[in-house]
């Protein structure tokens, strides 16, 4: 196959795992700035 | 190709068959207590979670195009036909820096439409006005393209008649395809798609996964397929090539990024989004979505199979549309031909109902309501017969405006309030968790409805609801004030 064809069929599943990364890591965030509140609210 | 292919034929009824009477069933299906109101409709209730969002985006996006028209494109010019690949790589990441934000802020304010939030956000009923008419528009040629694509389907089914066959004879098969789309898109909304979108992604994955290693197995293997097209494409006035000529290198990224920029500016793409129930929905769609790209590149490679199969070869009129279809008529057992013409049918279907839909509400809530007959009767809007319930209901929430940011928008709000709001009360969001929150309960409306003071700091947010105990996360609500 040549490269022009495989080289961009890979990219699709390089830039899944990024976006899944990136989609982790604001859930990390945004679970860690829920808590923090949470914590804020209750004093 | 003139004969019809009678056991591929009854294959292809029988799904579609099928899929007819899911449409109708779909209006049952996760029903809410208010049937009538638009966003039932036009927007399944927006309760969809991350699987029914995702075969909703994926039988959304990818359309007869993906199946006919971008391997028609690599059968006929080779490498430039690829774009579509990269285009669908770089939508994804793309669009998740702001497709969450805008779910979050059509949430709040009941937006249906992207010329709901211009007009919202913008305050200008003339840009609201030619984005909503662009967005039919650019709806238009799609919904037809999908036409062409079960068209396609149909001639080398057989049916169709033929060259010589009158006009009406061949595309009655298309009138009535179509006949039962609006059929049962106007009774089930998209309920229809959504629920059908299952069928057809199924059909699809297993025609694909089945034709990338069945057809390179008769075929000799892939080395042989790409030997063949490089073959093709090295003969003088072929009109394509194997890898991009440098000249048509900045042609064919602009093209795949332009492509990507414009894919979620398509009112049937928004339509799939705000459909679904969550702010992280959305989220992880884009990060789950790819997975369709790579059956777009595999179905892309469909193109080569076609050449290396000899599909249309000396026949200068070939149409190259009809390549792929031609391909699994030649290489597939007859039954599974039909099968595989029941995905691309099938795949066709599901993104013209809605884009149907969402050109249905583009016409109806910013163009119709908006500029032609401010006092429309709600029974115009498509779909929804006894909407005159849900008017009368909105106009006690008309006074939504209080907690909008903007007081220069403020009967914009009323007008896109005026729609939406009361389906808060029977959607996800206001389930009886939400309802005992302030937010949908009698006692905690007049509280913010009161204070119209409350314009200018964080608005979204009513006086009387904690951030613990708002039904939206409270991400989506700091965004929304924020966007």
């Amino acid at each position: 196959m040549p490269f022009f064809y495989w080289y961009q069929l890979l990219w699709v599943p390089v830039s899944a795992v990024f976006t899944v990364a990136a989609y982790l890591l604001i859930n990390r965030d945004e679970k860690a700035r829920t808590a923090a509140r949470k914590a804020g609210g209750a004093r | 190709m003139k004969d019809v292919n009678v056991p591929a034929l009854v294959v292809f009824v029988l799904f579609f068959a099928l899929v007819t009477v899911m449409g109708f069933l779909a209006s049952r299906w996760r029903r809410a207590d208010d049937a009538a109101h638009l966003d039932e409709w036009g927007l399944g209730g927006r309760s969809f979670g991350t699987w029914v969002t995702w075969f909703l985006l994926g039988g959304d996006l990818y359309t007869a195009y993906t199946f006919v028209a971008v391997p028609a494109a690599v059968y006929a010019t080779g490498a430039a036909g690829f774009f579509a690949v990269p285009y669908t790589i770089v939508a994804y990441p793309l669009v998740f820096l702001f497709l969450p934000r805008l779910w979050s802020v059509s949430r709040v304010h009941g937006y249906v439409t992207p010329a709901d939030f211009v007009r919202g956000r913008y305050g200008s009923r003339p840009l609201s006005l030619v984005v909503a008419l662009t967005g039919i528009l650019a709806t238009m040629p799609y919904i037809a393209l999908q036409l062409v694509g079960i068209q396609a389907v149909l001639d080398v089914l057989g049916v169709g008649g033929g060259e010589h066959a009158n006009w009406f004879v061949k595309d009655l098969p298309l009138f009535i395809a179509f006949g039962v789309l609006a059929a049962y898109t106007y009774s089930s909304g998209l309920r229809a798609p959504a629920l059908i979108a299952f069928v057809k992604d199924a059909l699809i994955y297993i025609v694909i996964i089945v034709a990338v290693i069945y057809i390179p197995i008769r075929l000799g293997g892939y080395g042989h397929i790409f030997d063949a097209a490089a073959h093709k494409f090295s003969a003088p006035k072929s009109g394509g090539s194997m890898t991009l000529p440098d000249n048509k290198q900045w042609t064919y990224a602009t093209l795949a990024l332009g492509s990507a920029m414009a894919l979620f500016m398509y009112p049937h793409s928004v339509t799939g989004v705000l459909a679904s129930k969550s702010r992280n929905t959305v989220r992880r769609n884009m990060a789950i979505m790819p997975a369709y790209s790579l059956m777009l590149g595999l179905l892309a490679l469909l193109g080569f199979m076609a050449i290396a199969a000899g599909v249309g070869q000396g026949d200068k009129k070939f149409n190259a549309q009809l390549s792929v279809p031609q391909l699994f008529a030649d290489m597939f057992p007859d039954w599974f031909t039909g099968v595989a013409f029941a995905a691309i049918g099938i795949g066709a279907l599901v993104p013209a109902a809605i884009m149907s839909i969402a050109a249905a509400n583009l016409f109806t809530r910013n163009v119709y309501k908006e500029w032609l007959k401010p006092t429309a009767s709600p029974r115009t809007r498509p779909g929804s017969p006894s909407w005159s319930h849900c008017w009368s209901r909105s106009a006690r929430w008309s006074s939504c405006s209080a907690w909008t940011s903007r007081p220069r928008s403020t009967s914009s709000c009323s007008a896109a309030c005026g729609s939406c709001r009361p389906s808060w009360r029977s959607s996800a969001a206001c389930s009886p968790a939400g309802s005992t929150t302030g937010r949908c309960s009698p006692a905690g409306r007049p509280a913010w409805r009161t204070a119209p003071g409350r314009r200018t700091a964080s608005p979204a947010r009513p006086p009387s609801t904690s951030a613990a105990t708002r039904p939206r996360s409270p991400a989506s609500a700091r965004s929304a004030t924020s966007a």
